[in-house]
């Protein structure tokens, strides 16, 4: 009665053996990996050049005192700090449709001006504009950090003149609607005793440009890094799914490689084996005609 | 996995049956290292064969596919064999392709299946090797039922016929899983010799050759491994 095969066990060491045996396969696919990454790196980067600059400003509210209707010529600033909320309402309303409408795109040359009475598709090549422009602008702040200011970056695809269109219209247009609409303390009337107002204090926003940079290429170096991120991510998915690839291949591959092997596990005689040959040829030789008979 | 089984059978089976190509042979004057390896195979079977007295033994060559050394072991064990004064004879029992027929240079000549078949007498059909002093039986005429001839009684006869007048005689046969035909005479042989190619056969083609034998009732003496690549073969050479 034959007994089934033996299945062939695998252990770390044969592992390491398989890999090491076919480690140019593995250095191959590694090397293949990182040029295609580069390459579909280099190909997804390349011609894309986005230009922009970011402005700070900081909110301040000042105060002035009236008294029996005269300013007293006291102004002084506050202590008052905006909440969270209050940045995140101004930046909702910053990134709104209605202020790139009225307050960016309406002195913006070469943009189509807003129409109540246009066509449809007029209006839509308007819209499309205002999409665009709208994704050019972000807002950002941090309340933790500091609570009265504020950040606007302008990011331009391929279109330098345009960024710097922008910033010149946010640089105008962000502090003047800060200024007119940013919520400030309700201004404080003193009374006398007989309920005659004596003094008023009023406060007043102000909106101050800390800082701002000059247009220029934000993504610079952005295609060589990418190219590196990509060949080094797709040279390590790679050499792993080559190790694993060739440990498979190797652990599926029923060909007869351990002739001992073979033999022990199905429990059968090696008779021999015969080496090789350095150079085979096909032997010439000569007739064999002679009949010998029996 | 069995797909790829399926493909790499239909391959073997076409290489069988179309490709005119014979394997390369390198005889055993060749190399020293070719030389060693058959006085091993050589010693390795005349220990496992069962050998009467007065009589000769019989050893069947046969693989699973086609080039996997089958020929080229019968011929260099044949030849092996002489090496004592042994009268030794090769049968090429491969009545479709006759491969040990064609590298000895006797395609066309009267063989086994002339014989068979009553077309001739054993005298005319044995030749004589040029080099050593193994004889030769060629595999003879075309025939369409070379298993049919493998198996009629008279193949039987000769068979107990040859080995009362060599002292080994070496049957060539067919691949076992392309065609039937060793299986005719595997069980009247004394031991099988089950070659197989390192690093090309298939452990699993291997197993159900030499299973199918073991129904046969064929007395497997063992396996002889062709093409070995030792990683650490020695350089020197005996």
């Amino acid at each position: 009665m034959q007994e089934p095969a033996k299945h062939r066990e695998i252990g770390f060491a044969d592992l390491f053996r398989i890999i090491f045996k076919k480690f140019y396969v593995i250095v191959i696919a590694v090397i293949l990996a990182a040029a295609l990454g580069s390459t579909f790196a280099y190909a997804k980067n390349n011609g894309i050049s986005y230009y922009g600059a970011k402005a700070d400003y900081k909110i301040s509210v000042s105060s002035a005192l009236f008294v029996n209707g005269q300013q007293s010529g006291e102004e002084s600033g506050s202590n008052y700090l905006y909440k969270e909320e209050h940045l995140s309402m101004l930046i909702d309303d910053l990134s709104s449709d209605t202020f790139i409408r009225d307050y960016i795109m309406a002195d913006l040359e070469g943009v189509p001006t807003y129409n109540p009475e246009a066509t449809d598709a007029e209006a839509d090549i308007f819209y499309n504009y205002l999409l665009g422009i709208k994704g050019c602008i972000s807002y950002s702040y941090n309340s933790l950090k500091n609570p009265n200011s504020i950040s606007a970056t302008v990011r331009v695809l391929n279109n330098k003149a345009l960024a710097q269109k922008l910033l010149n219209q946010i640089k105008v247009a962000v502090p003047q609607y800060i200024v007119d609409n940013m919520i400030k303390p309700a201004p404080e009337v003193s009374f006398t005793q007989d309920g005659e107002p004596t003094s008023m204090r009023v406060y007043t926003t102000h909106c101050d440009e800390t800082s701002m940079s000059r247009i220029r290429l934000l993504n610079g170096g952005q295609t060589e890094a990418a190219m590196m991120k990509y060949a080094v991510l797709a040279g390590f998915l790679a050499a792993i799914v080559s190790c694993i690839a060739v440990i498979v291949i190797d652990y599926t591959d029923t060909r007869l490689r351990d002739p001992e092997d073979f033999a022990k596990r199905n429990e059968i005689r090696l008779l021999g084996a015969i080496p090789e040959p350095e150079k085979p040829e096909i032997p010439v030789l000569p007739e064999n005609g002679k009949e010998v008979g029996v | 996995m069995r797909l790829f089984d399926w493909i790499r059978q239909r391959k073997n089976r076409k290489l069988y049956h179309d490709n005119p190509e014979t394997e390369n042979l390198v005889f055993v004057n060749e190399t020293p290292e070719m030389k060693e390896a058959f006085r091993n195979l050589r010693v390795s079977l005349s220990v496992f064969l069962a050998k009467n007295e007065g009589k000769g033994a019989s050893i069947l060559c046969s693989s699973s596919y086609p080039k996997e050394g089958k020929t080229s072991t019968a011929i260099n064990l044949a030849v092996s064999f002489t090496s004592h004064r042994k009268k030794v004879l090769l049968v090429d029992a491969d009545l479709r392709k006759g491969s040990s027929t064609k590298h000895l240079g006797l395609k066309g000549k009267p063989g086994l299946c002339d014989l068979l078949s009553g077309n001739a007498k054993p005298d005319d059909v044995l030749y004589q090797m040029n080099g050593s002093n193994c004889n030769v039986l060629p595999c003879g005429s075309a025939t369409e039922r070379p298993y049919e001839l493998l198996a009629t009684p008279e193949m039987k006869k000769l068979m107990a016929d040859l080995k009362e007048r060599f002292d080994y005689v070496v049957y060539d046969t067919p691949p076992l899983r392309v065609v039937s035909d060793a299986y005719a005479i595997a069980p009247l042989v004394d031991g099988v010799a089950f070659v197989c190619k390192h690093r090309t056969s298939h452990e699993e083609d291997i197993r159900k050759s030499l299973s199918s034998l073991r129904y046969f009732k064929a007395n497997i003496l063992g396996i002889v491994v062709s093409d070995f690549k030792n990683e650490k073969r020695s350089k020197h050479s005996l």
